[in-house]
């Protein structure tokens, strides 16, 4: 019964021997590297055999963490950048006073208040286009007080801005693009504000990053025009 | 003959080579990556930062991917086979 359990003891001792370096042993081996050769230092530390694909797999690994850390150094640098030299748009509208007619639009019910614009607008919007620019959209927003107490605010003309070479704009007798109606009261005559502020708004896309919001233009206090029915 | 086809596709390198293609890949990107954002930034195009990390990673997967004859001037040295065992296995 000894003679076999001491032969047993000797068999577990040469199978551990002649098994392949495990994680643990080679920690205890690292203690001792000084004799041994570059190539068994280096098996020490990788126990799986390469081949092409785990090439491929940690090389994709790797460029997908350069990749990510390119795009958030670009949004940091936009970041810094905006905070820096924060650019100064300056723009001017000019609107004759907005007309009101009571009409029926085509595919409507019932008749309904319309009011119509007529204005100019000039801005240079050039300083937002940096590398980081993807596009830049523009919006003429009214903003107005209904006789309930609500605060409106209608876009009534936008652009898409993709090239710095666009980025001037210049327009003159524009109308509104979108219908101009009261909805939520009662039209613009009985008891909506009777006047309203206009102002271009951009919103600025970029590739990578946070969106931009801002004012290039304003004109407060446009009278509306209420005229007769058509 | 089989084995030795599916030895060229499998592309095993030894493992000083492995070491190596680790160094020169980890250290090409970081380095293609930062030139690339400096470059970018300096002349405002982010086309042009893109197109420089895509193409360093062609260069590098030319480089490290396919198993050059360099990546295997260390081969593994074997011991040579013992003698049979003369106890039963279990």
């Amino acid at each position: 019964m000894r003679e076999s359990t001491v032969h047993q003891t000797r068999l577990m001792f040469i199978w551990r021997l002649e098994s392949r370096v495990t994680v643990m042993s080679a920690c205890r081996a690292l203690i001792h590297l000084s004799f041994l050769d570059a190539n068994f230092q280096v098996f020490l530390r990788f126990h799986t055999m390469h081949s092409f694909f785990t090439r491929v797999n940690n090389v994709s690994a790797l460029l997908s963490s350069c990749t990510m850390a390119l795009l958030a150094a670009i949004t940091i640098a936009s970041l810094l950048q905006e905070a820096i030299y924060p650019p100064q748009i300056h723009g001017q509208i000019s609107m004759k006073p907005v007309k009101v007619f009571n009409a029926k639009a085509p595919r409507q019910r019932r008749k309904q208040e319309m009011a119509f614009l007529n204005f100019n607008m000039t801005a240079d919007l050039t300083p937002l286009f940096t590398w980081n620019t993807k596009q830049l959209f523009l919006s003429l927003e009214a903003e107005y007080e209904n006789a309930q107490g609500v605060n409106n605010t209608v876009v009534l003309w936008d652009r898409i801005v993709r090239r710095p070479e666009d980025a001037r704009v210049r327009v003159i007798g524009a109308k509104n693009k979108y219908a101009f109606k009261e909805i939520g009261g009662k039209g613009f005559s009985k008891g909506a504000a009777t006047n309203a502020s206009y102002a271009l708004k951009y919103n600025l896309m970029p590739y990578v990053g946070v969106l931009r919001y801002g004012e290039a233009a304003r004109i407060s206090d446009v009278p509306f025009d209420v005229r007769e029915e058509l | 003959m089989s084995s030795a086809v599916q030895d060229y596709f499998e592309g095993k390198i030894d493992f000083v080579g492995q070491q190596r293609v680790e160094e020169i890949s980890r250290i090409w990107l970081f380095f293609f990556t930062a030139l690339s954002f400096v470059l970018g930034f300096a002349l405002q195009s982010l086309k042009l930062s893109f197109m420089l990390l895509g193409t360093s990673t062609v260069v590098l997967c030319v480089i490290v991917l396919p198993a050059w004859p360099m990546y295997n001037m260390h081969p593994v040295k074997w011991l040579p086979v013992v003698g049979e065992q003369t106890t039963k296995s279990s």
